[in-house]
């Protein structure tokens, strides 16, 4: 596999249905960690910023690459921290 | 010379005139508060005057020209400094948070004192530089900002007021803060110059955080020309910003090149753009032939939004995940900032880590890429200043020239977005000029040699209020076409 080729990526494709779910079930984690409670006008703009971010993140898998390939900041020993 | 060709000089003609004696620091420093007050406040472009600090600053810079002592190009110039950036002595707002002050001045504050400048005004911004999402200008304690080239429109975000002060004529320039196009997208809409340097030129200590992976702070001008005097004076390492580059930065004062310009433009940097907006690209690309070769190019398909967008939500979240936390996001104006951030707590690390291994990827085929040409073009922006009491929508696509703002954006690498014509009904239209990582004088110089040739620095809005047009007749193109 090479990095930026045409993916073979096995990372799932969610179908509607299964999106939803997932989207019902992250977007009640949000809540349990607002115990003091969000409007439901929230939750629906969670929702909708959830299900933006599973398809993000969804094309960021169908790109390919390398077990090497690094983040855009990288660790050095010279400067004693992150780059 | 009248009050309105005063405003509207560029730094290097006020510089001339302070050392001719035509007018001083303190005569200039009153004359744009003045014009603070009457013109900028109406048009929400103004989150705080700072007269006591001014006029401290122009004192200080009269007694030191007048004794002798010169510091450059800046020397007595007045400026306004986006409200998410901190200095002593005035409140930092944030946009959001009226009472909030600092007692650490940010470090661009510190260097322009150091060049001589004066500080005039803490300039409007999007709550929290629009970190936590927003749909609509008027998010902002000081309302939304109008454009000064027709106060029925806005003039985009995040840096609303530093856009609406310079094109306004009420500061000769201003710093904003860019971290996803916030000074590309004003700069083009209010038709000033607008730097987004190479990431790591500017220091960002004392401003406010939104993405450390790719906030940046930069300079509005009247010109390309102003722009590289600015970064000249706020570039540099800082031990405070460990992200700052020890690289030095000289802005190259060389008489403007006519020709041996390599240029490439994006295929298809106009699909989908408002007609205005491509008639105007195209007339720059025929003048830019004149400068040198113009070569069609394509960027590499990559997912440069869906990159952007996760590595901002995941950076955002972290900023500020304390005040998510205490839940609050309901503070602010923006009633989509309520709920937009919190989807960050269920964004996976390894998902986080995966965009910022593409951005790797996307920067060494930008880098690429650009290093054959001394700038890539393409709009700034799709279309011109939308309705400033509407929700707006930017993100329809590759139609709104966002491929390539995205790509710098991701690459960290300079682009300068600068006035390249107007619309049927006088509303400006934007070309950017992206380089290579720390080509800054190339695409300057690109975009200076563009300035000349197309005469837009002649073209200034009408008047602080109501529907604007240019003062001068305009060249034939740029007037050319449009709709709005």
């Amino acid at each position: 596999m090479t990095t930026g080729s045409a993916s073979g990526s096995p990372y799932p494709t969610l179908q509607r249905g299964t999106r939803a779910a997932v989207v019902a079930r992250l977007v009640e984690i949000v809540s349990l960690r607002h115990p003091e409670g969000l409007a439901q006008d929230h939750l629906d703009q969670v929702a909708v910023e959830v299900e933006a971010q599973l398809r993000a993140t969804e094309r960021l898998h169908r790109f390919d690459l390398t077990n090497a390939d690094e983040p855009g900041f990288t660790m050095t020993g010279d400067s004693g921290g992150a780059r | 010379m009248n009050d309105d060709e005063l405003a509207f000089s560029s730094v290097s003609s006020l510089g001339r005139m302070l050392r001719e004696g035509v007018t001083s620091p303190v005569e200039l420093t009153e004359f744009f508060l003045e014009r603070l007050r009457r013109i900028g406040e109406p048009l929400n472009a103004v989150s705080m005057v700072t007269e006591e600090i001014a006029r401290r600053e122009a004192q200080l810079a009269e007694a030191e020209l007048s004794s002798g002592l010169d510091r450059g190009p800046l020397h007595g110039i007045p400026y306004g400094l986006k409200d998410i950036v901190s200095a002593v002595g005035a409140p930092t707002t944030w946009g959001a948070f009226p009472d909030q002050q600092f007692s650490e001045e940010a470090t661009v504050v510190r260097r322009l004192r150091d060049a001589g400048a004066v500080l005039v005004a803490k300039l409007a911004t999007i709550e929290m530089a629009g970190g936590m999402g927003y749909d609509h200008p008027d998010a902002a304690i000081t309302g939304a900002p109008h454009n000064p080239w027709d106060t029925t429109r806005w003039t985009s975000g995040s840096s609303s007021g530093p856009a609406a002060a310079v094109a306004a004529g009420i500061v000769p320039f201003a710093l904003g803060s860019d971290t996803a196009g916030s000074i590309l997208l004003p700069a083009a809409v209010t038709g000033t110059a607008g730097l987004r340097a190479t990431y790591g030129r500017v220091s960002r200590s004392g401003a406010m955080t939104l993405c450390w992976t790719l906030d940046r702070l930069g300079p509005f001008g009247r010109s390309a020309d102003d722009c590289g005097l600015v970064l000249e004076a706020i570039a540099g390492a800082d031990p405070r910003d460990p992200s700052s580059l020890a690289l030095p930065y000289h802005y190259s004062r060389r008489p403007t090149r006519s020709h041996g310009f390599r240029i490439g433009v994006l295929a298809g940097a106009c699909d989908g753009a408002q007609p205005a907006v491509a008639e105007n690209f195209t007339t720059s690309v025929e003048a830019l032939r004149e400068l040198g070769t113009v070569e069609e190019v394509e960027l590499p398909d990559l997912p440069y939004a869906e990159v952007a967008d996760v590595i901002i939500a995941a950076e955002a979240y972290a900023a500020f995940d304390d005040f998510i936390a205490a839940g609050r996001t309901v503070e602010l104006t923006a009633a989509k900032a309520h709920g937009h951030r919190l989807a960050g707590a269920v964004l996976p690390a390894h998902d986080y880590l995966r965009a910022q291994r593409i951005r790797r990827v996307i920067t060494a085929r930008f880098e690429e890429l650009a290093s054959g040409f001394d700038a890539l073009v393409a709009p700034s922006l799709g279309q011109v200043a939308s309705p400033v009491d509407e929700r707006f929508e930017y993100m329809v696509p590759s139609a709104l020239g966002r491929p390539l703002n995205y790509a710098g954006v991701l690459a960290g690498s300079p682009t300068v977005s600068v006035l390249n014509g107007l619309d049927g009904d006088g509303l400006p239209t934007g070309l950017q000029l992206a380089g290579g990582r720390l080509q800054e004088n190339a695409i300057l110089d690109a975009a200076r040699a563009l300035e000349e040739r197309l005469g837009m620095s002649r073209l200034r809005p009408d008047g602080p209020r109501g529907t604007a047009r240019p003062r001068v007749e305009a060249p034939q193109h740029a007037t050319a076409g449009g709709t709005a």
